[in-house]
C-alpha cells in the first residue's frame, strides 16, 4: 500500500498538472489569462451541461407514470458505458503511452502497484465527468422521490463507486489487448481494435434491441405493474446501473442495502481482478511495445523507383501530416477517437434503451421537432469538430522537426492550408459515424441528414482555424512525450470557446426561426450559409496571419 | 552564393547581442568554415541565414535572393542539416526522401537519379523501408544530408556536420562538400573540429561573442594572429579571454 501511495502521489501531481500549475501561475505569476480562460471556457460548459441535464432527469423522473428510479438507473447506465468508452483510450493512453511509465519501470515497484496506481489516477480524472453527468440526475429525481441526508449519502457512495466497474473492464480489456498486439503495426491495430471494439458493442446494442417488445400491450403492462419494472427493463443490459439506481431508491429497506452492498462487492471483485491481471500482462505489454524488429532484409527492390511518384507539394504536405498523425497513436486517441466516440456516446443513451427510444420517436412526428433534431445534430457535430485537437495542436506536434517546415520552399499559407485540409479530412471521418447512426436511427429524410452534416462540417472549420492560427503563434515546441503538445495544448481551449459562440446563436436564432413559420429546408439553408461565411473568413485571416506568424516562429 | 550584411540577433530578455554586427561573403565554389567557442552565435547566425530565426537588422543573400524578403526563393537554393538532425520518426527513409523531393519540386527525370547517387554513397539502399526511428544518429545524419542535397542547393549548410560521425562517415562527408563545391556550389558549415576546417576549408571565419573576429585562408589568419603553427593555435590566441 505505502508502494502504491508513493507512486500514486506524483501520478496525480503529474496528471492534474498540480506542479505545474503552483509553479507557473503562483511562484512565478505567469501568464495568468490562462486558468481565468480555462476557468471560463470550462466553467462555461459545465454549467450549460449541468443545468441541461437537470432539466432533462427532472422531466424524464416526473413523466415516468410514477417511477423517478428510472432516471437514476438511465443516468447510471449512461456513465457507466460512457466511462467504458472514453476509459479505454484513456487507460491505454495512461498505461502504455505516458512519459513517467519509462521512467517508473526501471524502479523497484511491482508490476501490480504501477498498475493500481495508474488505474487509480486515472479513476480520479473521470470523477469531473461523473459528476457532470450524474448530480444533476439525482437532482433531477430527488425533484419527484423522497429525498434526505440519508439517501444523499448513499447517492455520494454510488457516485464514487460508479465509474469503478466500466473503468476496471477497459483496463482489463487494455491489458489483453496490449499484450498480444505485439507486432510491426502494433500502434495501428490498437487503434483499430480499440475503435472495431466499441462499434461491435453498440452494433450489439442497437440489433439486440426490442427483442422485448413483442407483445406491446402484454409488455407496457408487465413493467409498468412490475415494482421497479421500468427500471428493470431500462436497466437490462447493464445490471451494475440497476443496482445502483436500486440503492439509492429503496434505500433504507433491505433491497436498497442489497444493491449497495452488490454495487460495491462487484467494484471490488473488478479492480482485484483487473490488479491480477495487470500483474501478469502489464510489463509483458509494455515491453513488446518498445521491441525493435528484427532486421529485415533489403526491401528496396520491390519498388520499381527508389522515390514514390512525384506529387505536388500541397498533396505532400497533407500525405505528411497525415501519416504522422496516424502512426503516432496518442495523438490518434487524443484527436480523433474522442471525436468518434463522443457522438456515439452522446446517441447511446437514446439507442440503449427501448422506453426513451419511443419516447423520442413519438415526439419526432412533429415537422418542427424534426428540425430541432437535425439542428441538434448538427450542433453535435459542430461541437466535436471545433474541439478537435487535430488542428489547434498542429504547429506543436512538429515540435524539434519544425525545423524541416521552416526550411523548406513553400509558403507559410500553404504549409496552412494543407493541416487545414488534414483537420477538415479528419472532421469528416469523425462526422461519419453519428450521422450514420443518426439517419439509420430517427429515419428522418435526406434533408434532415445531408443539410446539418454539412452545416457541422463547415461551422467546424471556424473553430479548426481559429485553433490552428493560435497554434501557429504560439506552438508547445518543446516536449520529449508525444502525449504533451496534445494533452497541455491550452490552444484547444478558445475553440471550445468558437463552438459555444456558435450554440448559443443555434439556441437564440432556431426557435424564432421556427415561430416565425419557416421550413426545414429555409432553417438549415441559414445555418449552413452562416457556417459557410464564417468558415470562409476564419480560413482567410488564417491565411493571411500565416505569413507574420511563421516568421515570428523561432525553431 | 552567401552574403551576409550587418547582420545582428538578441534573443528576447537577453542583455548581450547573440550576433553582433556580422558581414562575411562565401563565394561559389568554396568551402567555409565557421568556428567559434561554445556560445559565439555560430548556430544563431546559422539559423538566420536558413529562416529558422529572424534576425533584428541586417541583409542574408543567396544566391543574389535576398532571403528576408523572398524567403522561399532563398530556400530553394539551400540545402541545410542542423547539428541534431531531428527528422520525421515515423516516416520511413523513402517516404521521407520522397516528402522532400515534392516540397522542393525535384524534376522527376532528376529526382531518382539523384537518390541512387546519394542512396548508393552513403550505403542507405537497403533501409530505404525502414522507419527512420530504427536510424542510429549516424544514419540518420547521412539521410539529413542526403535529403538536403536532393534538390542540387546552390548553398549546402551544415552545423556541426561531424558531430557523433564514424570514420567512414566523416570521409564520406568530407568527400561529398568537396564534390559538391566542384560543381559550382559552396559549403558553408560550422564545426569544433579544428583540424577538419584547417585541412578542408578553403577560407574560414572565427566568431567570438558575436562578432566576426577573423576571416580568410589559412594563410591569412596565421598573419592575423601573428601564429605560424595550427589552426587551434591560431583559434585560441584570437578567442583569448
Amino acid at each position: 500500500m505505502r508502494q502504491l501511495l508513493a507512486v500514486l502521489r506524483p501520478m496525480v501531481r503529474s496528471q492534474f498538472g498540480i506542479s505545474v500549475f503552483k509553479w507557473r501561475y503562483i511562484q512565478r505569476r505567469e501568464r495568468l489569462w490562462e486558468p481565468l480562460l480555462i476557468l471560463f471556457a470550462l466553467g462555461f460548459a459545465v454549467l450549460t451541461l449541468v443545468l441541461g441535464i437537470y432539466r432533462v432527469s427532472s422531466l424524464v423522473a416526473g413523466a415516468s407514470l410514477g417511477h423517478p428510479e428510472l432516471v437514476l438507473g438511465m443516468g447510471a447506465a449512461a456513465v457507466q458505458i460512457m466511462t467504458f468508452f472514453f476509459g479505454l483510450f484513456m487507460v491505454i493512453s495512461a498505461f502504455y503511452f505516458s512519459g513517467e511509465i519509462q521512467m517508473l519501470v526501471p524502479l523497484p515497484i511491482r508490476q501490480g502497484a504501477l498498475i493500481s496506481a495508474k488505474f487509480a489516477s486515472v479513476l480520479a480524472g473521470q470523477y469531473l465527468t461523473v459528476a457532470v453527468f450524474f448530480v444533476p440526475v439525482v437532482a433531477g429525481y430527488a425533484q419527484h422521490a423522497p429525498f434526505g441526508p440519508a439517501k444523499a449519502l448513499v447517492s455520494l457512495i454510488v457516485f464514487l463507486l460508479l465509474p469503478v466497474v466500466p473503468l476496471a473492464l477497459a483496463s482489463a480489456v487494455s491489458l489483453v489487448m496490449m499484450r498480444f498486439l505485439n507486432r510491426k503495426h502494433r500502434d495501428l491495430l490498437m487503434v483499430l481494435f480499440s475503435v472495431l471494439l466499441i462499434v461491435l458493442i453498440i452494433a450489439l446494442q442497437v440489433f439486440t434491441q426490442g427483442a422485448a417488445a413483442q407483445d406491446p400491450e402484454q409488455y407496457v403492462y408487465r413493467i409498468l405493474g412490475e415494482r421497479l419494472g421500468l427500471l428493470r427493463e431500462a436497466t437490462r443490459r447493464f445490471p451494475p446501473a440497476l443496482w445502483a439506481a436500486v440503492a439509492i431508491h429503496d434505500f433504507p429497506a433491505l433491497g436498497g442495502l442489497w444493491n449497495l452492498l452488490l454495487t460495491a462487492l462487484s467494484s471490488l471483485v473488478s479492480v482485484v481482478a483487473m490488479g491480477i491481471l495487470g500483474e501478469r500482462l502489464f510489463f509483458a505489454g509494455l515491453l513488446g511495445g518498445g521491441e525493435a524488429g528484427s532486421r529485415k532484409k533489403p526491401r528496396a527492390r520491390r519498388h520499381s523507383t527508389l522515390l514514390s511518384p512525384p506529387n505536388s507539394p500541397l498533396r505532400a504536405l497533407v500525405a505528411r501530416e497525415l501519416r504522422l498523425f496516424l502512426r503516432t497513436p496518442i495523438w490518434v486517441l487524443n484527436g480523433l477517437a474522442p471525436a468518434v466516440i463522443a457522438p456515439v456516446a452522446l446517441l447511446i443513451p437514446f439507442i440503449a434503451t427501448g422506453e426513451s427510444k419511443q419516447i423520442i420517436m413519438s415526439m419526432l412526428a412533429s415537422p418542427r421537432n424534426q428540425v430541432m433534431a437535425g439542428a441538434g445534430m448538427a450542433m453535435m457535430l459542430l461541437f466535436i469538430g471545433c474541439v478537435n485537437t487535430v488542428a489547434s495542436t498542429s504547429v506543436s506536434r512538429e515540435g524539434n522537426r519544425l525545423w524541416i517546415s521552416r526550411t523548406i520552399p513553400q509558403s507559410p499559407e500553404m504549409q496552412v492550408d494543407a493541416k487545414m485540409l488534414m483537420a477538415v479530412l479528419t472532421t469528416i471521418l469523425a462526422a461519419v459515424p453519428p450521422v450514420v447512426i443518426f439517419a439509420i436511427v430517427f429515419s428522418l429524410g435526406l434533408v434532415h441528414v445531408i443539410l446539418p452534416a454539412l452545416i457541422g462540417v463547415f461551422g467546424s472549420i471556424t473553430g479548426l482555424a481559429v485553433g490552428l492560427r493560435l497554434d501557429v503563434s504560439r506552438p508547445m515546441l518543446k516536449w520529449d512525450n508525444p502525449q504533451e503538445p496534445v494533452k497541455r495544448n491550452l490552444n484547444a481551449i478558445v475553440p471550445m470557446i468558437v463552438a459555444f459562440g456558435y450554440l448559443g446563436l443555434g439556441l437564440y436564432m432556431l426557435p424564432r426561426l421556427l415561430d416565425a413559420g419557416l421550413g426545414a429546408f429555409p432553417v438549415y439553408s441559414l445555418m449552413l450559409g452562416i457556417t459557410l461565411v464564417t468558415a470562409a473568413a476564419s480560413w482567410t485571416m488564417l491565411r493571411r496571419g500565416a505569413v507574420s506568424a511563421y516568421a515570428r516562429l523561432e525553431a | 552564393m552567401l552574403e551576409i550584411r550587418n547582420l545582428s540577433k538578441t534573443y528576447r530578455g537577453a542583455s548581450v547581442k547573440a550576433v553582433d554586427d556580422l558581414s562575411l561573403h562565401v563565394r561559389p565554389g568554396e568551402i567555409f568554415g565557421f568556428l567559434g567557442p561554445n556560445g559565439a552565435g555560430k548556430t544563431t547566425t546559422i539559423k538566420s541565414v536558413v529562416g529558422l530565426l529572424k534576425p533584428d537588422q541586417g541583409e542574408i543573400l543567396i544566391d543574389g535572393v535576398d532571403a528576408l524578403k523572398q524567403p522561399v526563393e532563398a530556400k530553394k537554393r539551400t540545402g541545410f542539416v542542423p547539428d541534431t538532425p531531428e527528422l520525421y520518426d515515423k516516416l520511413t527513409a523513402r517516404e521521407y526522401l520522397s516528402f522532400v523531393a515534392d516540397v522542393f519540386m525535384v524534376p522527376s527525370d532528376e529526382r531518382e537519379r539523384r537518390t541512387s547517387e546519394l542512396l548508393e554513397m552513403f550505403q542507405l539502399q537497403d533501409s530505404l523501408d525502414e522507419l527512420v526511428q530504427s536510424f542510429s544518429h549516424g544514419m540518420k545524419q547521412k539521410l539529413a544530408v542526403t535529403g538536403a542535397l536532393l534538390h542540387s542547393p546552390s548553398l549546402l549548410i551544415l552545423d556541426e556536420p561531424m558531430t557523433g560521425l564514424d570514420p567512414r562517415s566523416s570521409h564520406l562527408f568530407k568527400d561529398l562538400m568537396r564534390r559538391h563545391c566542384d560543381r559550382s556550389n559552396a559549403v558553408f558549415f560550422s564545426t569544433h573540429v579544428l583540424e577538419v576546417a584547417e585541412r578542408l576549408c578553403d577560407r574560414i571565419g572565427i566568431i567570438n561573442r558575436g562578432r566576426l573576429i577573423a576571416v580568410g585562408t589559412m594563410d591569412d589568419l596565421r598573419q592575423q594572429a601573428a601564429e605560424t603553427s595550427s589552426l587551434e593555435s591560431i583559434f585560441l590566441e584570437l578567442t583569448r579571454e
